[in-house]
C-alpha cells in the first residue's frame, strides 16, 4: 500500500531534511506547555476536573444540546442541525445564498476541514478565504493543515516565501516572517473588506448562556464576525460545556496545553448578534453519534482539539502531520480516523509505539494509547489484513503457546546462519537511504537462558 | 425525521446514566495579584503602566505620542471623541489609530482583560486599530478564570464578551513570533 | 518468600545473561526463587499488533503459577505491564494481580536493596522505558506535575561507583514499540538514532533501562552507527562486580 503512514512517514524522514527541524519545532511547544503547567499548583486536578466535566456533559448531551439551542435562540441566534458533512455543506451554502453572499472570510475550523466545506463552496461558486495565517498559507498551496493548531508547521519559511511570491507577488527570496506576515495582513484586510459573510469554528458552546466561544491569537475570527452581516459558526456537538463555571476550567487549560500560552490572545464569546446581522450556529454530528454510541470510545469526545498530544508524540514529531492522511493527525487523529473509514485508515492506530506520553499531556485525560490498542484489536478483525503479518503472528503465537514447539524453534533459531540474520531478509535490519546501516540484529548467544538453567541449576 | 430529532434520538438511545455535575474545587494563589498580572502581561508583550486617577490622561498621551486617539471611556470622550462608524468599518479616516477603552476587570493568572459591548461600544474596535490602550482598575483584578467567570455570571448578560490578553500575534511561519498579525500591533494596559 | 521468576521469550533467547543476573539478584535478596518453566511469553507481541485473540491460552501457565508464589517477578516492564493490564487483568483478583512485579518495582516495593552488593564504576545513561515509567509508575514522567520520585534511581543506588546520568528527554520513547519497530521502521530507527545522539551528548559509556526490548533496538542502532556506547539491563548493573 502506498499511502500508509509507514510509507508517508518514510518519505518525510528520508526524502526531506525537515524531520529534525519539525521535531524540534513541536518539542518547543511541548516545552512551553511544561512551563505553563508548572505555573498552576493544581494542574493535575485541573485536568481531572476537566475530564469529569466533559464526561458529565456527554452523559447528558441531549439535554445540554437542547438547552444550548433554546438559549441561543433567545439570544437571537439561528440554530441549525447537520446530521453529516453533506448537510453542513448544504446548510452553509443555503445561508450564504439566502443572504446574497458570494464571498466568505473563514477562521480556523478543523470541523469544516473535516466536512470538506471549502472545496464544496468553491465548487458552488463562492469565494472562500481562510484568514488564519497558517491556514491561508496551506490554502494558497492547495494543501491541508498538517496540525490542528499550527496548520503550516510542516513548512519552512522559504517555502512560504515562494508561495507568497507566486500568489501575492512578494519579493522573491524574502523569507523574513515579519515581512511575510505583514504582507498577508494587508492582503487579508482587503479580503475582510470585500467579503460578504464570515464563517468560524467553535471552541466551546456554553449551554446555559447560549453562547459560542472562539479562541484565536490573531483576532481573525473577530475581524470577520464583527464586520459582516451574515455570520456562521460551525460547532461539533461535543463542544458543549454546561455553564461559565465549567468554561473557566477549559479556558485555563486550552492554550496552556496547546501552545504554552497562559490563554489565547482573544477568547471571544458570541451571544447576541449585532443589529441588522444574522448570526447562525450549525450543530454538527458527522459520525459523532457513532463515537458516542461506543462506550469504549466515547471518551474521545472529550477532546478539545488542543494539539498537545501531537506536540508530544515522538512519532508525529518525526513523521509530519500529512503522513496521517486524515484531517486530524497524531494520536487523537488516529483514534478518530477509523470512524471515518476503517479500511482506509486501518494503518493509523498502528502508527504509534503506545508510549503513553499523549495520555499524560491530554488536558481531558483521554486514554489515547489505550484506545489505539483497542482499535488494533478491532481493526484486525474488521478489515482486510496484511497476510504476512497475520501469518507471522499466528506462527509466533503457536510456538509461544507450547513448550515443545518453543524449545524446537529455539534450537532451530540457533542454527540459522549469522549471515542470514544480519541480512536484508531479516526485517529487523534497516538500511538508511545513504546505504549506511540503520539498525542491526543482535548477536545470538550460544545458549538460551532455559538451556543454561537446565545445565546449571536443575541438578543443583 | 429532521436532523435535530435524528441526532437527539440517536444520542438518547445510548446515553446511559447521567453522571453528576462535578464540583470545581482548585487551589491557587490569591495574593499579589498586581505583581502576577504585570509579570504575565509583560511576558506576553503587553506594556503595563502604573498610574493614578490623575495621571491616566498623561500616560495615554506619552505612550501614544500623538496620533489619532479615540476612546469609548465616557470620561475621556470629550478629549478623544469616538468617530468610528460601524457601518463603514474599514474607512481609514474614521478608524482610530489608537483606541482607548476600559476593562471591567482583569485576570492575574493570564493577564486577560474582560471587555464587552458596554466597554467597547463597537465590537470591531477591539481588533481593528493599530494600537490599543486598556485602562484597568487594579482593585478589579481577580486571581483566575474561575473568579472571572463568576463575575461574568453576576454581571448583566453581554451580547459580545472578550478576553483580550495581548496584541494580535501569530507564530504560523516557522514558529517565529510576529506581533500584529491581523489586529492591534501593540497593547498597553494602564493600571490605576 | 517464594518468588516465581518469569523470563520472557526474547530475553530467554537473545539475552540469557539478563535472566541469569535476575535470578542471582533475587537469590541475593534472600528469596526462594522458582524459575517458571512454563510461561514463555506474555502475549504482548501479538496483542500490540492487534491479535490479542491469538494469545488465548497464554494465560494458563501464569494462572497456574500465581497461587503457588508470593510474587511473580520479571525483568521486563513491558511484559509485566501487559500481564497486569491486559492478559491477566480480567481473570484474577486485584490481590493476585498485584503479585506481578517488574524487577525494579519488586526490589523497591518488596525485597529492598540492602543485601545487594554491586559495583560498576562507569558513566551510565538511564533510558526511561515507557511501559515502566508511564505504565507501572516507576518514576515521574516528564509530562505530569507530580513530586519527583524514581524507583529506578533508588534501586540503582545499590550499585557502587555508578555515575548515573538522566539526560534530557530520558523518557522519550526509543522507538521500539513491538512490531512497530519493523512495520514503521523509518520512524522507529529515527527515534532510536535520536536517542543515541542524546545519550552521546551526555557522554555516557552505557545506556541502561528496565526493558531489554528497548535496549535490543537501541543496541541495533548503536552498532549500526558504530557507536562505542553499549546497552545494559538494570539487572546486569545490579549484579555487576567490577
Ligand atoms: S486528545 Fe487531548 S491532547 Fe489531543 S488534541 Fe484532544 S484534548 Fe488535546
Amino acid at each position: 500500500m502506498k499511502g500508509t503512514h509507514a510509507n508517508l512517514s518514510k518519505d518525510f524522514i528520508t526524502g526531506s531534511d525537515k524531520t529534525d527541524w519539525h521535531n524540534n519545532a513541536l518539542w518547543f511547544l511541548r516545552a512551553k506547555r511544561d512551563i505553563q503547567r508548572d505555573t498552576i499548583e493544581d494542574w493535575e486536578k485541573l485536568r481531572s476536573t476537566a475530564a469529569a466535566i466533559k464526561d458529565h456533559t456527554l452523559s447528558r448531551l441531549p439535554e445540554y444540546l437542547q438547552t444550548f439551542e433554546e438559549n441561543a435562540v433567545k439570544n437571537g441566534m439561528q440554530v441549525h442541525w447537520a446530521w453529516d458533512d453533506k448537510e453542513l455543506r448544504e446548510i452553509t451554502a443555503k445561508i450564504l445564498k439566502d443572504n446574497n453572499a458570494r464571498s466568505v472570510v473563514k477562521s480556523k475550523s478543523m470541523l469544516t476541514e473535516e466536512c470538506g466545506l471549502n472545496p464544496y463552496l468553491e465548487q458552488e461558486g463562492f469565494e472562500v478565504v481562510d484568514t488564519d495565517l497558517g491556514e491561508r498559507i496551506v490554502q494558497l498551496r492547495k494543501e491541508h493543515p498538517s496540525h490542528i493548531v499550527v496548520p503550516a508547521i510542516h513548512l519552512k519559511k522559504e517555502e512560504v516565501s515562494d508561495t507568497f511570491h507566486e500568489k501575492m507577488n512578494t519579493e522573491k527570496g524574502n523569507a523574513s516572517p515579519d515581512y511575510l506576515a505583514s504582507v498577508a495582513r494587508e492582503a487579508l484586510r482587503k479580503d475582510f473588506m470585500k467579503a460578504d459573510a464570515a464563517i468560524t469554528g467553535v471552541n466551546f458552546g456554553v449551554a446555559e448562556a447560549g453562547a459560542v466561544v472562539v479562541c484565536t491569537n490573531e483576532g481573525n475570527a473577530d475581524m470577520g464576525v464583527h464586520s459582516k452581516k451574515t455570520v456562521i459558526h460551525c460547532m461539533g456537538m461535543e463542544k458543549l460545556v454546561p455553564g461559565y463555571d465549567e468554561l473557566a476550567v477549559f479556558t485555563r487549560l486550552l492554550a496552556r496545553s496547546a501552545t504554552g500560552q497562559p490563554v489565547t490572545v482573544f477568547t471571544s464569546h458570541y451571544r447576541k448578534p449585532r443589529p441588522e446581522t444574522t448570526e447562525h450556529i450549525i450543530i454538527v454530528n458527522n459520525k459523532r453519534t457513532d463515537i458516542f454510541a461506543d462506550p469504549e470510545f466515547r471518551q474521545a469526545m472529550r477532546c478539545i482539539r488542543c494539539g498537545a498530544c501531537m506536540n508530544t508524540c515522538p512519532v508525529y514529531r518525526r513523521s509530519g502531520g500529512h503522513s496521517y492522511h486524515h484531517t486530524v493527525p497524531g494520536p487523537i487523529g488516529s483514534v478518530l480516523a477509523p470512524f471515518y473509514g476503517k479500511e482506509k485508515n486501518k494503518d493509523l492506530p498502528f502508527a504509534s509505539t503506545l508510549c503513553g506520553s499523549c495520555n499524560n499531556v491530554c488536558p481531558v485525560k483521554i486514554d489515547l494509547a489505550g484506545l489505539l490498542y483497542r482499535w488494533r484489536q478491532k481493526l484486525t478483525d474488521e478489515t482486510s489484513s496484511d497476510m504476512s503479518k497475520k501469518i507471522g503472528m499466528e506462527v509466533g503465537s503457536k510456538i509461544l503457546k507450547s513448550r515443545k514447539k518453543y524449545d524446537l524453534a529455539g534450537s532451530v533459531f540457533r542454527w540459522v546462519p549469522k549471515g542470514l540474520l544480519q541480512s536484508g531478509l531479516n526485517p529487523w535490519n534497516v538500511h538508511l537511504p545513504d546505504g549506511r546501516k540503520g539498525r542491526v540484529f543482535p548477536e545470538v548467544p550460544k545458549e538460551s537462558f532455559r538451556q543454561w538453567y537446565k545445565k546449571n541449576q536443575e541438578d543443583s | 425525521m429532521d436532523s435535530k430529532e435524528r441526532i437527539l434520538s440517536s444520542l438518547k438511545n445510548v446515553v446511559g446514566e447521567p453522571l453528576p455535575r462535578p464540583e470545581i474545587n482548585l487551589q491557587y494563589k490569591t495574593e499579589a495579584l498586581t505583581e502576577i498580572f504585570i509579570g504575565v502581561a509583560e511576558a506576553s508583550g503587553t506594556e503595563v503602566f502604573l498610574a493614578t486617577g490623575d495621571t491616566v490622561a498623561e500616560t495615554i498621551e506619552t505612550w501614544s505620542k500623538g496620533g489619532n486617539i479615540q476612546s469609548s471611556v465616557p470620561a475621556l470622550q470629550k478629549k478623544y471623541p469616538l468617530v468610528f462608524d460601524e457601518q463603514v468599518p474599514f474607512e481609514k479616516d474614521k478608524m482610530p489609530g489608537i483606541f482607548v477603552t476600559e476593562a471591567s476587570f482583569g485576570v492575574a493568572e493570564n493577564a486577560a482583560l474582560w471587555l464587552t459591548d458596554h466597554e467597547l461600544s463597537s465590537r470591531l474596535l477591539a481588533f481593528i486599530p493599530e494600537r490599543i490602550i486598556v485602562l484597568l482598575k487594579a482593585d478589579t483584578l481577580v486571581p483566575t478564570m474561575h473568579e472571572a467567570y463568576e463575575n461574568i455570571g453576576a454581571e448583566p448578560p453581554f451580547g459580545f464578551g472578550l478576553f483580550m490578553a495581548g496584541a494580535s500575534k501569530t507564530a504560523d511561519i516557522e514558529q517565529t513570533l510576529v506581533k500584529g498579525a491581523q489586529g492591534a500591533k501593540e497593547l498597553a494596559v494602564i493600571l490605576y | 518468600m517464594t518468588v516465581g521468576l518469569f523470563v520472557p521469550c526474547y530475553i530467554d533467547q537473545l539475552y540469557p545473561k539478563v535472566g541469569k543476573d535476575t535470578l542471582e539478584i533475587l537469590e541475593k535478596t534472600g528469596c526462594n526463587v522458582v524459575f517458571l518453566q512454563d510461561p514463555l511469553c506474555c502475549g504482548q507481541p501479538m496483542a500490540n499488533s492487534g491479535y490479542e485473540k491469538m494469545t488465548s491460552g497464554f494465560e494458563k501457565p501464569f494462572l497456574k503459577a500465581l497461587p503457588e508464589v508470593d510474587y511473580l517477578v520479571t525483568p521486563s516492564a513491558s511484559c509485566s505491564y501487559h500481564l497486569s493490564h491486559h492478559l491477566l487483568k480480567p481473570l484474577v483478583s486485584a490481590e493476585e494481580l498485584a503479585k506481578v512485579k517488574e524487577l525494579t518495582e519488586f526490589l523497591h516495593d518488596v525485597a529492598g536493596i540492602d543485601k545487594l552488593k554491586a559495583s560498576f564504576p562507569h558513566k551510565v545513561g538511564l533510558h526511561l522505558s515507557c511501559h515502566g515509567l508511564r505504565g507501572l509508575d516507576l518514576g515521574t514522567p516528564s509530562e505530569l506535575k507530580v513530586p519527583y520520585y524514581s524507583k529506578i534511581e533508588k534501586v540503582l543506588s545499590a550499585v557502587e561507583g555508578l555515575d548515573l546520568v538522566v539526560p534530557p528527554k530520558a523518557d522519550e520513547c526509543c522507538g521500539f514499540g513491538g512490531s512497530f519497530a519493523v512495520f514503521e521502521s523509518a520512524v522507529s530507527v529515527k527515534m532510536g538514532s535520536d536517542k543515541m545522539c542524546g545519550m552521546a551528548e551526555a557522554e555516557v559509556e552505557y545506556v541502561a533501562a528496565t526493558d531489554m526490548s528497548c535496549l535490543m533496538h537501541l543496541e541495533g542502532v548503536f552498532r549500526a552507527g558504530d557507536s562505542p556506547m553499549r546497552v545494559m539491563h538494570i539487572a546486569e548493573l545490579l549484579n555487576s562486580e567490577e
